[in-house]
């Protein structure tokens, strides 16, 4: 057996093997819902050992270099082929250690479902690994449509409804699989072979659409707009370890692998600017409209889920930039991205298990009770938005630079949509700076709810309902590790993640020298924005407070500088009320227009066709009916009838034969 | 050989016959005699991987000969066909135990797994319509199982318009006989014969294979038992048609650029005309039902590029279909036979007390809309490959487009009917019989619609060993 297929197998087997036990008594659990507490320990220590080994493999293979496996498997040069090399491995590198991370997380989680839960996670981690390490373009959809119904399938491990969302996941990812499909054997029509390797073509009128059919699969699966309507949906319904192991880790990693190789190995797009220019289009337009839905979210799990797809148009950016410096900044940026979503994510996981809600309204003050947690959320709050020295600093520079780059030397109207993207991106982070100031303000900072008070305030006998401490260790260490590693990913960009993981991945050599430039004047200017957004909204909400009368409850001046006011100025805006209105009302989900419209027609095919043959067949078989009842009548038994049809034959016998005669 | 294919004929047919004479226990013969069918055809397996291929014939008459043939593609659909049919015959024995006419059922469902078998292994055209006639009749009088008047007029409906498309087939093969004097398929093979004469024999495929615009008869037919459907859907019915144009147009006959074209345009507008209509309906049987015709559109597309991946992709999917559509029915069966309800709307929330049913349907329905690791995604992806090889992009996107159709108009069904919450009021869900009726009762139906997702899963998990077999046939 050779190291490659351990990555992929193992956690699949010991999978599949959690899921036969676990479903042993499939029936009896859905009726009589019951935690076994030994069962459930069992299995998450063996998930998180398999999860471990895993990690190992993935760093044995890291360091082993360049690795090959190859047997044939079916016909048609479809074979099973691996491949690892510095960009893959370090792929699979991560998974693992995000489902390390994620099955410890699980660890204390009490779970009707535990037996699936996991085998679905150790399962989606080796189709994960086997999309990354796959050599072949079969085994590579193969897995990654694979990865596709696992997502479905964990979404679908929610509260009650979350099958309506797992299936409109399912949906729009299968829909972009299929797509990719298409676009994989266009591509194979082109070039006769199915391997993946360095086939650089140029993207010409054939071409161009297996391009585009393929960068709409990696796209869906990055979660970037126009497909990621499934992601603020599912951050309601899914568990929050799904939505930090999925769309906001494995899923991105995906999704970027395969654009990043779209760009650089599959298709040359140098020559196309009109090509590269709508690319950065989707994602500008991801990051400032994803940004803008965040800003005004009231819940902490849905404000994460739309910076996690602001964070797909990053990278698409950067990717979108084709110069060596911006790929490597969209690749930088799509780890970056996975540790802090990661990590917020699995820190709103931790507010909710400490206080039951994620509702930034009724939170507030839990700096005191849970330090790590807050400490974690505060490092990844302010990567994200792009703070130095941390990691989002050191990404969003590189893809800023990409885009200058891009800029041509002379003033001419090429330079303006570059310009646009570069003012777009630096809102973008002002926004997210100012979007997690407002989260930290109302989840850690200021005074402790009702509903935090209860858990960390001692009761009028001075008994605790809980005790105010840290969340247990399995949940906070994930997200302190995460935290950490946003800060050494940034203090030591160079040294460790560009050198390790993303300048051997592409293949290009590009040796960077820090320059304070206008990359960097763009950050700082982001960050300064950010902050006044941040003045301006709270300025305003604290000048709309009443002056204190006697008689009030003085509970609305305890509550009334709560974070989710801050930017109801930019909500209640003019142009901006309206759309945002018809934004929460799903007015701007494509996937209702597209299930709409494909409903519209079906319905249209249904009548025009299928309904119309079947009026037909009514038709003639009303036309039968009415012409034999005619001919029965005919035949009535009424000898003069049979005497006039004699006559009518014989003259006809007559005229036909009669002229040969004469 | 010989022997074999004589037995593989003979069994249930003269068997369906003596079925008739005994009183007890019909289910079991009958399930016997199929499987004695599947055995012998199994039989076959071995001298046709050692590459021997075999055929022999009596004449009667100059144009009439019983001449057999067992090559690869008749071993392969009679393995399927018998396989299928046997699974769908142990499932009968729990499903029709409650019903009246049980002699007249196994009779004929015997009966129509025979003449299946001789069919698939004729080589003359004329023996193989009079096949194609007896299965018709054993059709009509299965969808009339019923005898109530809305059964009896889809019977009727069924067997007028497949007998209208076999009327027409027969007026071609007469062309045929008449340019060459001869209808024995070997003696045909190579000969090029006109695109008329091809239209009109394909005029009793799309008949049989409820093609567009012959396909209003398959719809109705969903309101005979559920085991019959899921019998003229999977295993023996609409797989005439797809293996008698294997059979003609890419064994014997070259087809002309023409033909190929128009099959392939009415394909895709099967695929998406149908799948439209799956996706409005909402009768549990009836979406199936659209669903299958749509899905038997991706084998005539797969068949007419007439290119050795498209024809490969084609043959695969006439068993990962036979398997994963046999399962969606007899789930679908199952939920009918419990509920009594058959509208999507009116149902709901059933995964939770039929947890087993609910697995093997998605299993089912993962392989019909193609999504790996199922044998649909194989064989869907081998199609498409053809169509693209072919070079008419327009028609692989809109093949495409219908495997996505697919995907929404079978997790609709699914999410209608086994998720979400049960319709009706709490008290009403919550009594005995209600709840009675929800579960899964029989045993046996249960593992065979399980045993079928299972088998799809293995068609995908181990493509090599039938796609390395279906090498071989061409």
């Amino acid at each position: 057996m050779n190291i490659l297929l351990y990555p992929i197998f193992l956690p699949i087997v010991i999978g599949l093997i959690i899921l036969l036990i676990g479903s042993r008594n499939l029936q009896v659990a859905s009726f009589n819902r019951r935690i076994n507490p030994a069962a459930t320990k069992t299995i998450s220590l063996l998930s998180l050992i398999t999860a471990l080994i895993v990690l190992v493999l993935g760093f044995a293979i890291f360091s082993a270099g360049e690795l090959n496996y190859s047997v044939p498997w079916i016909s048609y040069g479809i074979d099973f082929s691996l491949r690892a090399y510095a960009f893959s491995s370090f792929c699979v590198l991560f998974a693992s250690f995000f489902a390390f991370l994620i099955c410890l997380y699980s660890m204390k989680a009490e779970r009707h479902s535990a037996a699936t839960y996991y085998s679905f996670i150790l399962i989606n981690l080796g189709v994960v690994n086997g999309a990354f390490l796959s050599n072949n373009f079969i085994i590579f959809i193969l897995f990654w449509e694979l990865a596709a119904v696992m997502l479905y399938l964990l979404i679908r491990i929610g509260n009650g409804n979350s099958y309506e969302t797992a299936t409109k996941a399912l949906y729009i990812i299968g829909f972009s699989d299929f797509c990719l499909l298409l676009g994989i054997v266009l591509l194979w029509n082109i070039t006769g072979r199915f391997d993946i390797i360095h086939y650089s073509l140029p993207v010409t009128r054939y071409s161009l659409l297996a391009f585009i059919l393929m960068t709409i699969g990696a796209m869906a699966k990055a979660g970037a707009m126009p497909f990621h309507t499934w992601i603020p949906d599912a951050s309601k319904d899914a568990s929050i370890e799904v939505m930090a192991y999925l769309p906001a880790s494995l899923d991105k990693l995906l999704g970027i692998y395969l654009l990043a190789r779209i760009c650089t190995d599959f298709f040359t797009l140098s020559l196309s600017h009109s090509l590269t220019l709508l690319l950065c289009s989707f994602g500008a337009f991801t990051i400032i409209a994803a940004v803008f839905m965040a800003l005004i979210q009231t819940n902490m799990k849905k404000l994460i889920a739309y910076m996690n797809i602001s964070g797909a148009g990053y990278m698409i950016l950067g990717i979108g930039t084709n110069n060596s410096i911006g790929i490597a900044g969209g690749l930088f940026y799509m780890l970056s991205t996975a540790l802090w979503t990661s990590c917020l994510f699995l820190c709103a996981g931790s507010v909710e298990h400490k206080t039951g809600t994620t509702d930034l309204d009724k939170l507030g003050g839990l700096s005191k009770a849970m330090p790590l947690t807050f400490v974690a959320t505060f490092i990844a709050a302010l990567s994200i938005s792009g703070v130095p020295p941390f990691n989002g600093f050191f990404s969003k520079w590189m893809i800023y630079q990409g885009l200058i780059q891009q800029l041509p030397t002379s003033a001419s109207p090429q330079a303006l949509p570059i310009i646009l993207f570069l003012v777009i991106a630096m809102f973008g982070s002002a926004l997210t700076l100012a979007s997690f100031i407002k989260v930290i303000h109302s989840v850690f900072l200021g005074q402790s709810s009702k509903v935090v008070a209860q858990f960390i305030e001692p009761d009028k006998s001075g008994n605790y309902k809980s005790k105010p401490t840290e969340v247990p260790w399995t949940l906070w260490f994930p997200t302190v590790i995460l935290a950490c590693l946003c800060v050494i990913f940034g203090v030591f960009a160079y040294q460790v993640p560009l050198k390790y993981f993303v300048f051997p991945s592409l293949p290009s050599t590009f040796i960077g020298v820090w320059q304070p430039s206008l990359a960097t004047l763009l950050i700082i200017a982001g960050i300064i924005i950010g902050v006044i957004i941040y003045f301006l909204g709270t300025i305003k909400t604290i000048r709309k407070a009443e002056t204190y009368i006697y008689g009030e409850d003085p509970e609305i001046f305890q509550q009334n500088v709560r974070g989710t006011e801050f930017y109801l100025t930019i909500s209640d805006a003019k142009p901006f009320s309206s759309i945002y209105k018809k934004a929460e009302a799903q007015v701007f989900d494509f996937y209702n227009w597209a299930f709409g419209s494909a409903k519209a027609i079906a319905n249209t095919f249904f009548i025009c066709i299928d309904r119309m043959l079947e009026n037909i067949y009514i038709g003639i078989d009303h036309l039968t009916k009415i012409v034999s009842t005619f001919i029965s009548e005919l035949q009535g038994g009424l000898l003069q009838i049979y005497l006039y049809w004699s006559l009518l034959g014989l003259l006809i016998l007559l005229l036909l034969l009669g002229p040969k005669r004469l | 050989m010989k022997t074999f294919v004589l037995l593989s004929i003979g069994i249930p047919i003269i068997g369906s016959f003596a079925n008739l004479l005994i009183k007890r226990r019909q289910n079991i013969i009958s399930t016997v005699l199929i499987f004695a069918g599947f055995v012998t055809s199994c039989l076959l397996i071995s001298p046709i991987l050692t590459g021997t291929t075999g055929y022999f014939h009596r004449y009667f008459i100059e144009f009439f000969s019983t001449a057999f043939i067992a090559d690869g593609l008749s071993v392969f659909m009679a393995v399927t066909a018998s396989f299928i049919g046997g699974l769908i015959a142990i499932y009968s024995a729990g499903y029709m135990k409650d019903y009246e006419h049980l002699k007249e059922y196994y009779f004929y469902i015997t009966l129509f797994v025979g003449s299946m078998l001789g069919l698939i292994f004729s080589a003359n055209l004329l023996l193989m319509f009079i096949f194609w006639e007896i299965t018709a009749l054993c059709s009509w009088r299965l969808i009339g199982f019923y005898r109530d008047e809305k059964g009896l007029l889809a019977a009727d409906r069924a067997f007028i318009l497949t007998f209208l498309g076999s009327g027409l087939m027969l007026a071609g093969f007469a062309i045929v006989y008449s340019q060459y004097n001869t209808l024995n398929i070997l003696s045909l093979s190579g000969k090029e014969i006109p695109t008329f004469a091809m239209i009109l024999i394909l005029c009793g495929m799309l008949a049989k294979s409820a093609q567009l615009p012959f396909h209003l008869w398959l719809p109705d037919a969903g309101v005979a038992p559920s085991p019959v459907t899921a019998f003229l859907h999977a295993a023996v019915l609409v797989k005439i048609g797809v293996y008698a144009f294997a059979r003609l147009f890419i064994f014997t006959f070259p087809m002309t650029e023409t033909f190929q074209d128009i099959v392939m345009i009415l394909s895709v507008a099967t695929i998406l005309v149908a799948g439209a209509s799956a996706f409005v309906e909402n009768d549990i049987k009836r979406i199936l039902a659209y669903s299958t015709i749509s899905q038997i559109g991706y084998i005539f597309l797969g068949f007419a590029t007439d290119v050795a991946v498209g024809i490969t992709g084609a043959i695969f999917f006439i068993l990962v279909h036979g398997l994963g559509k046999a399962g969606l029915f007899l789930s679908a069966g199952i939920v009918e036979h419990n509920t009594h309800e058959k509208d999507i709307r009116k149902l709901g929330g059933l995964s939770k007390t039929m947890p087993i049913t609910s697995v093997a349907f998605v299993l089912c329905a993962l392989s019909i809309i193609g999504f790996p690791p199922f044998g649909g995604f194989f064989s869907k992806l081998y199609v498409i490959m053809s169509v693209v090889q072919k070079g008419k992009i327009l028609l692989a996107s809109l093949a495409v487009l219908g495997a996505v159709l697919t995907l929404l108009y079978l997790f609709r069904l699914y999410n209608a009917v086994f998720l979400g919450t049960a319709r009706g009021t709490d008290a009403e869900r919550n009594t005995e019989l209600t709840r009675n009726n929800y579960m899964e009762k029989t045993k046996g139906m249960v593992v065979i619609v399980l045993v079928l997702g299972l088998l799809s899963l293995l068609t995908g998990l181990f493509p090599q060993v039938f796609l390395s077999f279906i090498e071989l046939i061409k």
